[in-house]
């Protein structure tokens, strides 16, 4: 009878991945299901979308599946996933210009989709790429990956408060920009 | 506590029990809390909404699944897929067969080309070589018909002829006899009782003559002969673009001119275009396309209008405007002009179209345009215009 993983911890299913191909595809599976959408999320903010952001997220997961194969277990498994992608976003930073496509921006809306939301989201998108790499890091850290404060301070290297208040200051900024558009959404 | 940072220590769950009670009361009685509550949660909505952000793209989890040599997620991919093949299938099959298409339509274009300016169609049907010298016309055997009495007392009325010219085989025009020349002279009893068809078919050209009732004076065609064609133009943010387009023209025939003959692959273009900005794209234009020329002149006491429809070389300059404040979704509506020249003389464009993107590297497009002819012939100036409808596609480098 096949063994249903989904209940398995992190821990567990990467202890797992060190087992015969069988095996190791089912618990990367989930882990895969668990956590690719913020590492997805959290590239796609980052670097912009765009083949640089697919990259990224491709390489995190390869990374941190061989990774796996070779260390020891890695409790925080979503701090872990975040942690190679940041890095892997680093170079990408540093080693060229990143580039913002807008190719299929409609794809994955989903149909029923109020349009003031695609339109309020759309300006999110392209208010959060006007924002400072390191507050827009905290914000895509906290608002899209949902980490604590602790956590994002962790992952930066930096205070809590440094942290909070990067998150703060972002989201006043996007607020700002907005504003027109949320005043006239609320009248 | 201002109210923008009680907000966000409210969403962020950081308010103790007492600081949360007295948010509560404040939210109550504060229309600026509640907006700024109100505002702060509509973005985190939209955020929660961003399916795209949180979606992989299908491709990304098969590379990653293939690279590590895993069996795919088959419960995964599937609703990945049909998602984007649903929402743009067209795009996905572009995406798919990318490579080959390409092959096919360089190949097509360099055939194309090979075979427009090397292959000899004059063997094996007719041909409409471009002359503007009035020389060549002069060749025609033509028998000027005999003015009757009744024409001669009237000094006014002149008689018009046309003279269709064209080369073609003998049997060709033996077979025209039959068709083409009984199908004009059906066309009225006065035509028809003025009709002197002209017995110069042992010569390889074929020309027939009427009366012209209304006057003698040159009038141009109202409406154009069906041309077809293409040409390239810019798409997107590529640098370099390459873009087919086909036309149709509202034509009236010409009489005596058969244009049935390499009617799918005459009339091509090539252009590579470079894209200036945002909303501006120019390049180069080579085209081959059909005018037709209708032009004056005087044989004895007959007044003859000349009509060929030949096809042209034409090299021209192109700009295309296209403004984003019009863009719809996947249209880009664009204005193009373009200025060129071919062996007759100076040709403009002008264009009115949208394009249709499917992908960053094709698209397709379709319009209006209108395309004007400058000619002389001996002393005098014509010009020979066209207006039609466009369609084509458009690769994107």
């Amino acid at each position: 009878m096949k063994e249903n993983f989904e209940t398995y911890s992190d821990s567990e299913l990467v202890e797992l991945l060190k087992r015969d191909k069988s095996t190791s595809s089912a618990a990367f599976k989930v882990l895969y299901d668990r956590y690719s959408s913020i590492v997805h999320a959290y590239c796609c903010k980052v670097l912009g979308y765009g083949e640089n952001a697919e990259d990224v997220f491709q390489e995190t997961f390869i990374k941190f599946y061989n990774n796996c194969n070779k260390e020891t277990v890695k409790f925080n498994i979503q701090g872990y996933l975040l942690t190679i992608a940041r890095n892997l976003c680093l170079n990408v930073k540093r080693d060229r210009k990143v580039t913002v496509s807008t190719d299929y921006l409609d794809m994955y809306y989903a149909d029923e989709q109020p349009y003031e939301q695609k339109e309020l989201l759309d300006l999110i998108n392209r208010t959060i790429e006007l924002l400072d790499e390191d507050h827009r890091e905290a914000f895509v850290l906290r608002e899209y990956n949902g980490l604590d404060y602790s956590q994002i301070a962790e992952l930066c290297n930096i205070s809590v408060v440094n942290a909070k208040s990067r998150v703060f200051r972002a989201r006043q900024k996007i607020k700002s920009i907005l504003q027109p558009y949320l005043k006239e959404l609320s009248e | 506590m201002n109210s923008e940072f009680l907000v966000q220590e409210f969403l962020d769950g950081s308010l103790s029990h007492a600081d949360e009670d007295n948010f509560f009361l404040r939210l109550a009685s504060e229309n600026e809390l509640r907006l700024e509550l109100k505002n702060l949660l509509a973005i985190r909505n939209a955020i929660h909404s961003d399916v795209r952000a949180f979606t992989p793209k299908s491709e990304s989890t098969l590379h990653i699944f293939d690279t590590l040599g895993l069996v795919s997620p088959t419960t995964v991919l599937p609703t990945v897929q049909a998602t984007a093949v649903s929402v743009n299938p067209i795009g996905s099959f572009f995406s798919r067969y990318s490579g080959y298409m390409l092959s096919v339509v360089v190949s097509s274009l360099i055939t194309a080309f090979v075979i427009f300016n090397w292959f000899d169609f004059d063997d094996d049907v007719s041909s409409n070589e471009y002359s503007n010298n009035i020389s060549d016309f002069d060749r025609i055997q033509f028998v000027p018909k005999q003015i009757d009495s009744s024409a001669v007392s009237n000094p006014v009325r002149e008689k018009t002829v046309y003279k269709y010219i064209y080369k073609e085989q003998e049997k060709t025009v033996a077979n025209n006899l039959n068709t083409t020349d009984l199908a004009m002279m059906s066309d009225s009893e006065s035509v028809r009782k003025e009709v002197d068809l002209v017995t110069a078919y042992s010569s390889n050209i074929h020309h027939t003559e009427f009366e012209n009732t209304s006057d003698n004076k040159f009038v141009m065609l109202d409406k154009l002969p069906k041309i077809d064609y293409y040409n390239l133009t810019n798409n997107e943010n590529k640098l370099f673009a390459l873009v087919v387009r086909k036309s149709d023209y509202f034509a009236r025939n010409f009489e005596g001119i058969s244009r049935d003959y390499n009617f799918a692959l005459d009339n091509l273009s090539i252009a590579g275009i470079i894209k200036v900005n945002d909303e501006l794209e120019v390049g180069v234009e080579y085209r081959r396309e059909r005018f037709a020329q209708e032009f004056a002149g005087r044989e004895g006491d007959s007044y003859f209008i000349f009509q060929q429809e030949p096809d042209f070389n034409t090299f021209s300059l192109l700009a295309e405007y296209k403004p984003e404040f019009t863009e719809i979704g996947i249209f880009t509506p664009y204005i193009g002009l373009s200025a060129g020249i071919n062996n007759a003389g100076p040709v403009g464009r002008f264009m009115l179209g949208t394009d249709i993107n499917f992908s960053s590297m094709y698209y397709m497009n379709f319009g209006f345009d209108y395309s004007i002819l400058f000619f002389k012939q001996e002393a005098s100036y014509f010009i020979s215009p066209k207006a039609g409808v466009h369609f084509g596609f458009g690769l994107n480098f």
